[in-house]
């Protein structure tokens, strides 16, 4: 019967199919994708690791290699591997940068797998590797990125080490296999005594490794090197970094998540209101059944497997489109988690793991769970039931009062839940607050579309937009789920582009305040902007000395390991700073007093995630770890940092070099003298770089564009999502629009007999459409900035630890309301046509 | 021991010995002005240089053992631009070998690094190499060795009656046609010291062989593979014999030995001096190689004939982690008869290129 039922309107069960798939393919398409990126990284860490089980470093990078003579004696538990690392790319390609592993290359087989390939083509013999491990050049690249590059063992090629341009001898490639396909093909080996020449580590290493005996000896291992080397050291599994990854991509994997889940409940809500309708459609075939016998029992369980049947269909195909959308997201996601975290490429593995296996699960039961409420009403039909409708709205009559308190309750509840604090570091009660606020959004909408509807009704309108109101009011059960999603996709829309927007014009903002100088200059191995890579001396000193340069303010940061996550430490001129420059200060207060106090005693900033997600107010002291030893600085005030949701620790740089015993340069910001044009300083600038060396030149105004660019496709994904969500809730208009008029059939011909033409009948569709979609946008509208004050406020500030400032984009939400209205009315094209063409006096006669 | 290792070696680098274009090293030339102790140390001027240290430990029971421990530099390179102290400027590779005689057990550990820092190296002015922990210097006026893996450890002073034993002529040892060595030797070394096995230490004591040799070119290419052997006979004379086996199966010319009676004087043998016939062989289970472990040997010249053979066969090194080859180096004894009178002895013996 049901069967029968779905197939009799194959449009409602395309469309609330769709819905449904939809929901559960964002969810199953955003858990693969960041599930994919992750583990691509952590497979690419685990490969470049191998068997290592313990690694050592020291905080603010290379240490000198006297500590593996040092440690000497811990070979007796281990094999011992001293590493140096650093990054290459390309000078034809800056943008494919090289992780390049310095390894003593005649032991590395005993850690790693790779097998390495001579210029012929075959394995590498061991008398050719011997023959070219002393060269001070020879770097062995992975198959696919010398394909990727048109480069060839056996040849020389150019590359970036920083700003400088050095031509490496490609002694061999990495096969594709093991350690070769770490990082996408971007790993590049070397040997350790050429890498240390290549990036300036002489007398320094990165890391030692060691592949221990046994758990035993790590632990031996691991406790003597604790004894033996200061609290600068780290000491860690390398698997240890897979926790630091995942803990670095949580906040932004869980709020991909939660709006996924947004449109899952969305899809819900369609099936919700499909099952109501096509429960209120065959009431008679249930009483009729009922009359036949059949048990309260039997209808629940028969209305109930519509609904399993809707779900798992539902979630095989949105399993099926979810590996599709996928692959979009992946590039998204993966763009994103490069521009935001880490240099991740992606690898190959889109894995139906058991996870998201369960969230497609999830998504099924969250299905059954909305056709409940359908199923139960039908199971209540008294057996041999009228066919005229009205009792199951008298029956949603009834518990109308009881939604609309507990739509209060649920508003409530989520002013309750926003209060709460963070839980592990993820804004779980923030999560939880908006759906809360959601749900309690869905629960007074019929009370606020019958308020509308009599309101409205006192307006001085045409018969059809009365009688649509009508309408509305009389099938109150249906029309108000219909609009309820519409508020929900709306809602959603809202809220996002209210936080992109505020967040946006927030950074903008920042832009402004923070970037005060004429140019800014970056190594050109350095495309991503990500200030890891060195500047040589000689550069700094060139672009100083540049005719119509007013002063250079050098920056230099580190990746700082705290509590397990990465922290940036950075330092820059203060003085020059204080003099040409500027920073957001969140801290009230003179910031001469702060430049001030930077320069005469030894404090550092913080960066506002570290105020927000760590409690360090001004006055409190910061613990660091430092080779020189371990010290807690004042902080002197908070800044605002955007760049960075882990938190930076920024001091001048005489500190820092002081403390890090390391004077590198990863960027320079350069401020000209008053009357030099930018491009002219531009000019001078590169006219004075020693020769061989290669930079990023941005000016103000460049710099500021690529960081928005940045910024938007960071949020390209989000935007998607709002879409598919809206896409939903208007599909949900379409078919209860239509089920609405095939139901009030009767009506509609008892009107045409009463002399309504056809245009009168399709113009009161339309109303209708109308009315939903104003009300639904409307209310939609206030959801949507109330959930932005939430994602603003508090999702956003406890997941990603930054002050955003409110700045609703109201062109932007007006023209969208305007597009959704005109969604509707187009959703409402179809039901008015179907209307129209009932036949007149048929339909009458069984009153 | 002249040119044992040269094989292993030239195995390892057939190209490189082919290529003949030994930048930056020079060649072993005669009338090489020896110098002691300046000469026990390090060489970088040559290519290739080993310190080769084996012989026979008695412990307080009664227990014997016969032990190697070896050290290998490679020159890779001179001048290289890169002041890195983990320039890959030199390979050095290590063997250590412990053969518990009653027990018939071998067993045996490798090292390979490169220079620095403080991995493995060899100074100048006297015996002074090490790798990782394993270490040979002076101590006093004799050698101390120092070497220890998996439960197994020596700890050995080791010191000769007489000088160096100078091979070939004046310590010019010829390999072939524009190849040779420099190369000395101390037949007889005693031995105290403390050996431990299973990690229990206990004093030892013994008789041990020592080489030193050097050079940039040392083999032909010809050559498949190579028969060495250090012996010291009961009468208090030592023997060492060589042989080059030529890939046609032939010997080559270039065979040679040095005898040294019991006051240290030394008298070369050539390839016409020397017969040696193997008599019983054994194949290695694991890489199926076929060593001749028994062997008869005569030196008309001295009135020597004995047989030598291995106190057990399995005595065999895969050093698939350092220098690459199999080979067998094992403990032998040996009897015969010398001017008419019985003769004992005991020595190692090196056999390489019997890779099927």
């Amino acid at each position: 019967m049901t069967l029968r039922h779905w197939t009799r309107e194959p449009w409602r069960a395309a469309v609330t199919l769709a819905g449904v798939a939809l929901g559960i393919a964002l969810v199953v398409a955003i858990r693969l994708s960041s599930q994919a990126a992750q583990s691509s990284f952590e497979r690419s860490l685990g490969l470049m690791a191998g068997r290592a089980d313990l690694s050592l470093t020291q905080q603010g990078g290379p240490f000198s290699e006297s500590v593996f003579a040092q440690l000497a004696p811990t070979r007796a538990l281990g094999i011992m591997m001293p590493l140096v690392r650093g990054k290459l790319a390309p000078t034809a390609a800056p943008r494919d940068q090289l992780e390049v592993l310095g390894a003593d290359l005649l032991k590395d087989n005993l850690v790693r797998d790779y097998r390495l390939l001579g210029p012929g083509g075959g394995d590498l013999g061991w008398r050719d590797l011997l023959q070219d491990l002393p060269r001070p050049d020879a770097i062995f690249l992975t198959q696919k990125f010398a394909d990727e590059n048109g480069i060839k063992a056996g040849q020389a090629a150019g590359f970036l080490v920083g700003d400088r341009r050095v031509q490496l001898y490609v002694a061999g490639l990495l096969a594709d296999e093991g350690a070769g396909r770490a990082l996408d093909g971007s790993l590049a080996v070397m040997d350790l005594a050429t890498a240390q020449k290549l990036f300036g580590k002489l007398g320094e290493l990165d890391e030692i490794q060691w592949v221990s005996r046994s758990e035993a000896d790590r632990k031996s291992l691991a406790a003597e090197l604790a004894r033996e080397l200061p609290p600068s050291f780290v000491i860690q599994r390398p698997s240890q970094r897979n926790g630091q990854v995942e803990k670095m991509l949580r906040a932004f994997k869980t709020n991909l998540l939660a709006l996924a889940l947004v449109s899952l409940l969305v899809g819900a809500f369609l099936v919700y209101n499909s099952m109501s309708i096509a429960v209120l459609r065959r009431l008679g075939e249930i009483g009729t059944l009922r009359a036949l016998g059949a048990g309260r029992g039997d209808i629940l369980r028969l209305t109930l497997f519509e609904a399993a049947a809707l779900g798992l269909v539902g979630a095989g195909a949105g399993v099926f489109l979810g590996r599709v959308l996928a692959r979009q997201a992946l590039t998204l996601v993966g763009g994103t988690l490069s521009d935001l975290y880490l240099y991740a490429p992606l690898g190959d593995g889109l894995s139906l793991g058991g996870d998201t296996l369960a969230w497609a699960l999830m998504g099924f039961l969250l299905i059954l769970l909305a056709g409940l409420p359908p199923a139960l009403w039908a199971s209540q039909v008294p057996p041999a039931f009228s066919t005229r409708a009205g009792a199951p709205e008298s029956l949603f009559a009834r518990s109308r009062g009881a939604l609309a308190l507990l739509g209060i309750l649920a508003w409530l509840g989520a002013a309750g839940l926003a209060m709460l604090p963070p839980v592990g570091g993820l804004p779980l009660f923030g999560y939880a607050a908006a759906f809360a606020l959601l749900a309690g959004a869905a629960l007074l909408t019929p009370g606020l579309l019958r308020i509308f509807c009599g309101a409205a009704r006192r307006l001085p309108l045409p018969p059809e937009g009365w009688l649509a109101l009508r309408n509305l009011v009389s099938g109150l059960g249906r029309s108000s789920v219909a609009v309820a999603a519409l508020v929900l996709g709306v809602g959603l829309m809202v809220s996002v582009a209210v936080m992109v927007g505020s967040f946006r014009s927030t950074v903008i903002l920042w832009l402004g305040q923070t970037l005060k100088a004429d140019l800014y200059l970056r190594p050109a191995a350095d495309e991503a902007g990500k200030l890891e890579s060195p500047m040589g001396r000689d550069t700094v000193a060139a672009v100083a000395a540049a005719p119509g340069v007013a002063a250079v303010e050098r920056l230099r940061g580190i990746q700082y390991d705290w509590r397990g996550e990465d922290l940036y430490v950075a330092s820059f001129d203060i003085a020059v700073a204080q003099k040409y420059g500027s920073l957001a200060f969140k801290t009230r207060g003179d910031p001469t007093v702060f430049f001030e106090k930077l320069q005469t005693t030894p404090s550092v900033l913080v960066s506002e995630p570290l105020q927000l997600k760590d409690g360090f107010q001004p006055g409190d002291r910061f613990p660091l770890q430092t080779p020189s030893g371990p010290l807690s600085l004042p902080i002197a005030a908070v800044y605002y940092d955007y760049s960075n949701d882990r938190g930076t620790v920024l001091m001048d740089r005489g500190l820092f070099t002081k403390l890090f015993k390391d004077d590198g340069v990863n960027g320079l910001a350069v401020y000209l003298k008053p009357g030099v044009s930018p491009e002219q300083g531009r000019e001078a600038v590169l006219k004075n770089l020693p020769p061989g060396t290669q930079v990023f030149l941005r000016s103000n105004q460049d710099l500021k564009r690529e960081v928005l660019r940045v910024f938007d496709r960071t949020f390209a994904i989000t935007y998607a999502m709002e879409g598919i969500a809206v896409l939903v809730a208007v599909l949900g208009i379409l078919t209860t629009l239509t089920a609405l008029i095939l139901e009030r059939g009767p009506e509609i011909a008892v009107l045409r007999y009463l002399g309504a033409t056809r245009g009168q009948v399709q113009r009161t569709l339309f109303w209708e459409a109308g009315w939903m979609g104003l009300v639904g946008g409307a209310l939609g509208l206030g959801v949507g900035l109330l959930l932005a004050l939430l994602l603003i406020n508090v999702i956003n500030a406890q997941s990603f630890g930054w002050t955003i400032q409110w700045r609703a984009p109201w062109g932007f939400l007006f023209e969208a309301l305007a597009w959704v209205l005109a969604a509707t009315l187009l959703a409402g094209l179809y039901p008015a046509q179907v209307a129209s063409r009932l036949p007149g006096m048929k339909q009458v006669n069984p009153e | 021991m002249i040119l044992r290792a040269a094989l292993l070696l030239c195995f390892m680098f057939p190209g490189l010995a082919a290529a003949a274009d030994p930048v930056g090293f020079v060649a072993a030339k005669p009338g090489y002005v020896w110098k002691f102790p300046r000469d026990h140390g390090n060489h970088p001027a040559y290519r290739t240089e080993w310190w080769y240290y084996t012989g026979h430990l008695r412990g307080p029971e009664g227990q014997r053992y016969g032990f190697e421990l070896t050290f290998f530099r490679q020159g890779l390179a001179r001048n290289v631009d890169n002041p890195s102290s983990f320039t890959a400027t030199d390979l050095y590779f290590a063997h250590f070998a412990i053969s518990d005689l009653k027990a018939k057990a071998f067993w045996y550990a490798q090292k390979m690094d490169r220079p620095g820092p403080g991995l493995a190296g060899a100074a100048s002015g006297g015996v002074s190499v090490f790798n990782e922990d394993w270490r040979a210097f002076h101590d006093g006026p004799g050698h101390r060795l120092q070497a220890q893996g998996q439960g197994r450890s020596i700890d050995l002073l080791l010191q000769s009656p007489f000088p160096a034993v100078l091979n070939g002529t004046g310590g010019y040892s010829v390999k072939g046609p524009g190849q040779a060595s420099l190369y000395y030797s101390f037949p007889r070394m005693s031995v105290t010291g403390t050996l431990s096995v299973g990690g229990k230490p206990f004093p030892v004591t013994g008789e041990a062989w020592m080489d030193h040799e050097f050079f940039t070119d040392g083999l032909s290419s010809d050559e498949a593979g190579w028969d060495w052997f250090g012996l010291r006979f009961s009468d208090g004379t030592d023997l060492m014999l060589y042989r080059l086996r030529l890939k046609d199966g032939g010997v080559s010319p270039a065979c040679a030995g040095t005898f040294t009676d019991v006051r240290g004087r030394a008298t070369h043998l050539t390839a016409s001096d020397i017969r040696a016939q193997p008599l019983e062989s054994w194949k290695s289970p694991r890489t199926g190689a076929v060593y001749p472990t028994r062997w008869l040997i005569q030196v008309p010249k001295l009135q020597l004939t004995f047989q030598v053979g291995a106190d057990f066969a399995d005595q065999e090194l895969d050093t698939a982690e350092s220098t690459r080859v199999v080979y067998w180096e094992g403990s032998v004894g040996l009897s015969g008869q010398r001017a008419g009178k019985p003769v004992k002895g005991e020595g190692y013996m090196e056999l390489t290129g019997y890779m099927p």
